[in-house]
């Protein structure tokens, strides 16, 4: 018994040696010898990639407050990976995406293999599979390099969009929900298109006063599709989309009803898409509650069910008018943008046939409101 | 005493760490490369191939203990095809060890640690595991009740957590490919299969009549909702996830806050792996022994051909790349071959038996 206890302790021991040993042949990067990067920017050019990384380093000052610096640097290669290594030189350490949450792409690097891409990047240098894609009609260091009035960096603000805040109607394609998209039938992707909106010195009151500041807007959307074409659809367009796309919280829409402007907001929206026989429905149920309307009679309004019918009439009105322009415009530029074609093709399975798929098929919406009290 | 001078009772669990080992191994061979691979080849039918799979195991499993009841093991020594079903089984083990180490080092490499040499991983992951397997299926028994509290609360966390986007309409079409191509190609991942297998090899001791059923339910039963939930996840992009368990973990709700907290998946996975493994070991020593008659010369034996062999290939990616196809119809039919055969020894024995009393 004793020379057992004796033995275990002994193996232990050689363990312990052994891992000692070994961990000592790893020749992995140490912290300090990383760039983080939190956001990050890929455009195409005929020549190449030209990728954008920015930066972060936190130092502490003697006062004990800490201080963030923000370093946004850019690099041409032939293709991505080779773009990443020269910025890490020009960073100054090995360059890792681990906690890059959000990737701006431009329209040229989201035409041609954007999937072949973005699955380098997710295997061979750490990029997150939940990393939002946003895509820009610019160059992404433009908008990487954007200064927001209020004080935050570009990364910050639209990580703030994109990840924490869900009550809005922002497009926030993961990658991997955008590969699951463009692999599918309908072979296509919707993107976030940031477009940057300039800021007046005037309307900004600093202690620490910075110019040139602008914001970005993520109204608008970009559709690719994986044979190489692309559609942008401007906030009214989205609109449809969205609906269709995405489960809404609290965003508003305005529309006139009896000569007033009114506006109102969807709590909660969810739409069951289906395709079957060449007969595609969108069933938008909706719960929805007015925020405001010009009106002095307003109180006198909600308490009249006449008044309600028929504004409930005119907000469903409105919501599928929005869902029949997105299938318009998905038929007359031939990209479907809202994956019609993918769920025939769930329904159909083998049987299901491709060609001139959205121009043969009709699409119906309708709309289920719940008028809540305001 | 066996004819190897080892004690029977050196090869009895208890159900319950039977129940633990078959579940840390269907997790870690099910759950990881399995379900990228098919969807590589087969799109979505992945998910319909995975539920077959299941069906499969827990068919086997029942075989299996039944046999383990019965002291199947002792009906084989006696039996007059000892030799070449030993000899089988031996190979059928080391087969499935290697390929099991080839996927666990292309994770070690191409995730965790990328400059790592090769011999660096093999040595220190063949340490436990051989240390494991000269202990005996006793000692890897009690490890995997140990750690399975760990491995269940991390699955727990990562499934109660889990914050991605599901449409269950990407489970559909069932099948992608003609039926036939699908059922035709299931049987080249037989690789993957036969979880139970290693197990005929111990005896069950104080058997619990509804533990076993349970538990493999259960655990072939999260293996399906783990598949169902990446199929609605990824849909035809399945095949981008080499550890798909390791990969779901990026998907919780404090990854804005937290990070990705990947280390909930690979501390359970890795110490499945080494279990794994430890009785795939296990198993092929023993069947060795009956041509080795030396207890430590077996192990010695079976880890210095799995050891040497895989430094000679010096790439996991070879192994990853025959891992399907050929091999696994062989691999599928080599589980029929060892099962129907032990099950004919077993009724044999048992006919001899009824006749002697």
């Amino acid at each position: 018994m004793r020379k057992l206890y004796k033995a275990k302790w002994l193996i232990l021991l050689i363990f312990i040696c052994l891992f000692t040993f070994l961990g000592r042949v790893i020749d992995s990067f140490s912290v300090s010898q990383l760039t983080v990067a939190v956001i990050i920017g890929i455009d195409r050019n005929e020549s190449g990639y030209s990728v954008t990384a920015q930066t972060v380093s936190a130092s502490s000052q003697s006062s004990g407050q800490s201080n963030v610096t923000y370093v946004t640097v850019t690099s041409e290669g032939k293709t991505v990976s080779d773009a990443i290594s020269k910025l890490s030189k020009k960073a100054g350490g090995f360059l890792s995406l681990a906690h890059c949450n959000v990737v701006v792409m431009s329209e040229n690097a989201l035409l041609k293999n954007p999937d072949a891409v973005l699955l380098s990047l997710v295997n061979s240098h750490m990029l997150p599979l939940n990393a939002v894609i946003i895509s820009t009609l610019d160059s992404p260091a433009e908008t990487i390099k954007a200064k927001i009035p209020t004080g935050s960096s570009a990364s910050l603000y639209l990580q703030g969009l994109t990840l924490t805040e869900e009550k809005n109607s922002i497009t926030k394609n993961k990658i991997n929900e955008f590969l699951t998209d463009y692999t599918s039938k309908s072979a296509s992707s919707l993107f976030a298109l940031s477009t940057t909106e300039e800021v007046s010195d005037e309307d900004i009151i600093s202690q620490s006063p910075a110019e040139g500041t602008s914001t970005l807007n993520l109204d608008s959307n970009l559709a690719v599709t994986a044979d190489g074409k692309s559609l942008v659809l401007d906030g009214e367009a989205s609109k449809g989309a969205i609906l269709i796309r995405s489960k809404l919280k609290y965003v508003p829409f305005t529309l006139e009803f009896k000569g007033l402007p009114l506006t109102y907001e969807i709590l909660k929206s969810e739409c069951d898409l289906k395709c079957e026989n060449k007969k595609a429905s969108a069933k938008l149920k909706v719960s929805a509650a007015i925020t405001e309307v010009h009106s002095e009679k307003f109180s006198e309004y909600l308490l009249d069910s006449d008044f309600k019918i028929a504004l409930k009439a005119e907000i469903e009105k409105q919501l599928k008018e929005y869902m029949q322009n997105a299938f318009e415009i998905s038929k007359e530029n031939d990209v479907d943008f809202l994956m019609i074609k993918n769920k025939a093709y769930q329904k159909e399975g083998l049987n299901f046939v491709d060609k001139n798929f959205l121009s043969s098929i009709s699409f119906s919406p309708s709309v289920e409101l719940k008028l809540e009290m305001s | 005493m066996t004819s190897y001078g080892i004690p029977h009772t050196q090869n009895e669990i208890l159900p319950s760490q039977n129940a633990v080992m078959i579940f840390l191994t269907s997790f870690f061979l099910k759950l990881s490369s399995l379900p990228a691979l098919i969807a590589k080849e087969l799109d979505t039918s992945a998910f319909i191939v995975i539920v077959f799979f299941c069906l499969f195991e827990l068919i086997l499993c029942a075989v299996v203990y039944f046999l383990q009841l019965d002291g199947a093991k002792d009906a084989i020594d006696k039996s007059r095809l000892k030799y070449p079903l030993y000899a089988l089984m031996c190979l059928y083990f080391c087969a499935k060890l290697f390929f099991a180490l080839g996927f666990i080092v292309n994770f070690v490499t191409n995730f965790l640690f990328e400059s790592i040499p090769l011999y660096v991983v093999i040595l220190t992951f063949m340490l436990p595991v051989v240390y494991l397997g000269y202990k005996g299926i006793k000692t890897i028994g009690r490890t995997a009740q140990f750690f399975f509290a760990v491995t269940v609360i991390c699955l727990f966390l990562l499934l109660a957590f889990l914050k991605i986007n599901l449409d269950m309409g990407r489970l559909l079409p069932i099948f992608s490919k003609p039926p036939q191509t699908v059922f035709e190609s299931m049987f080249g991942y037989g690789l993957w299969l036969g979880d139970s297998l290693p197990l005929v090899l111990c005896k069950i001791k104080r058997p619990k009549k509804f533990l076993m059923p349970l538990s493999c339910a259960a655990s072939y039963g999260l293996i399906v909702v783990v598949s169902m939930i990446s199929v609605a996840a990824f849909g035809s992009a399945l095949y981008i996830n080499h550890n798909l368990f390791v990969n779901l973990s990026v998907f919780n709700q404090l990854s804005s806050v937290l990070g990705r907290l990947q280390y909930l998946s690979i501390i359970p996975w890795m110490v499945a792996s080494i279990i794994s493994s430890s009785i795939l070991f296990w198993s092929a020593s023993t069947c060795a022994q009956a041509f080795i008659k030396n207890d430590i010369a077996s192990k010695a034996a079976v880890a210095l051909i799995i050891v040497v062999a895989f430094l000679a290939i010096g790439h996991s990616d070879v192994l990853i790349d025959h891992s399907v196809g050929y091999l696994g119809y062989v691999m599928t039919g080599a589980i029929v071959v060892i099962a129907l055969s032990v099950l004919i020894i077993n009724a044999v024995r048992r006919k001899k038996d009824a006749k002697t009393v």
